[in-house]
């Protein structure tokens, strides 16, 4: 095919299993964004400040500047995806995990858990809560709604 | 099941797969966090972490020694008091199990139970097992072993000779 340029291939830097997800799909949009696999971490919340101070309405814009009404975090790393209920009522948050029996190293492990959370808002609908499960193995719950820091 | 690939954290050595580790960490469970616990995320071995403050590196393990002349375990059991705590033995299964109810914590309420079940090795007399638990949440389950009195039981079985008959063989169709 004398007509075809050559094609350079990207190799974006994220974890191996996640490459497929890119493979399709414009990789000039993806630079390394770490909201794809990990939260961020607290200590790029002073770096996001200092490069706000120039643009303040486009962050006002942008969804992920917000914090979170609400928030938890919670270490699942032995539990698996189906193995965690989370459940709201009455101004509580539940989440419950368990799963049955199961092998490992040292023999057969079972486990279950109950945690509960004082919700800051009894209207709040399980609707206005997300949750993530990262592959490091803390779930994070979070409330839809966001507010910002009144400094803006 | 749908395919899943699931990372793990330990070392991705050969050797990890064939062996049994004599210890094992993140025995704890159900640990509530707050994001300022949560460090920059590290790339370590193809994926992201995130290193954690709180975390204790060297608790929440499980521990067997297996010896000629003693058999040991420990296990990190910081998140029940000894009154939760009840060990037992069936047949040749060592069953450590826990069971709070809900009590209150920093981040809410949690209640957690599990059940952990080793396989003595032979030679382990269950009756002889002793289980203390350590200041610090760690409890030891501890036996001698006597690996001379196991003799191997041999039993020479006897190949009979058919010579009449049909063919196994062609009995199959």
């Amino acid at each position: 095919m004398a007509g075809e340029g050559v094609t350079i291939s990207h190799w974006i830097s994220c974890p191996v299993r996640h490459q497929d997800h890119f493979k399709k799909r414009d990789l000039g949009k993806f630079t390394e964004d770490h909201h794809l696999f990990a939260l961020v971490g607290p200590a790029w919340a002073p770096l996001k400040v200092e490069t706000g101070t120039g643009a303040e309405p486009a962050r006002r814009e942008d969804e992920d500047s917000g914090e979170p009404l609400f928030r938890i975090m919670l270490d699942v790393a032995q539990f698996k995806p189906e193995d965690i209920l989370i459940q709201v009522f009455e101004g509580w948050l539940l989440i419950r995990g368990q799963h049955g029996v199961r092998m490992d190293e040292h023999g057969f492990v079972s486990r279950n858990f109950t945690r509960k959370y004082r919700l800051p808002d009894h209207q709040l609908q399980p609707g206005d809560l997300t949750a993530v499960l990262c592959h490091d193995g803390i779930l994070v719950v979070e409330s839809k709604e966001r507010w910002w820091t009144a400094s803006d | 099941m749908t395919d899943r690939t699931v990372p793990h954290a330990y070392p991705m050595s050969v050797n990890y797969e064939m062996s049994t580790p004599a210890r094992i960490y993140d025995q704890n469970f159900a640990e509530a966090l707050s994001p300022q616990d949560l460090m920059v995320p590290v790339l370590y071995h193809g994926y992201y972490i995130r290193p954690r403050i709180t975390k204790q590196l060297d608790r929440g393990f499980s521990q067997v020694e297996i010896e000629d002349d003693w058999y040991r375990v420990q296990l990190d059991v910081c998140q029940f008091t000894p009154d939760e705590m009840s060990v037992r033995t069936v047949d040749n299964l060592l069953e450590v199990s826990g069971r709070h109810a809900q009590r209150i914590d920093q981040h809410g309420f949690v209640s957690r139970e599990f059940t952990r079940t080793y396989i003595l090795p032979v030679g382990v007399d269950p009756l002889l097992l002793q289980v203390s638990l350590s200041h610090d949440g760690i409890l030891c389950v501890q036996a001698p072993r006597k690996v001379q009195d196991v003799e191997p039981k041999i039993n020479r079985l006897k190949i009979k000779m058919d010579e009449k008959g049909e063919k196994s063989c062609s009995k199959v169709d």
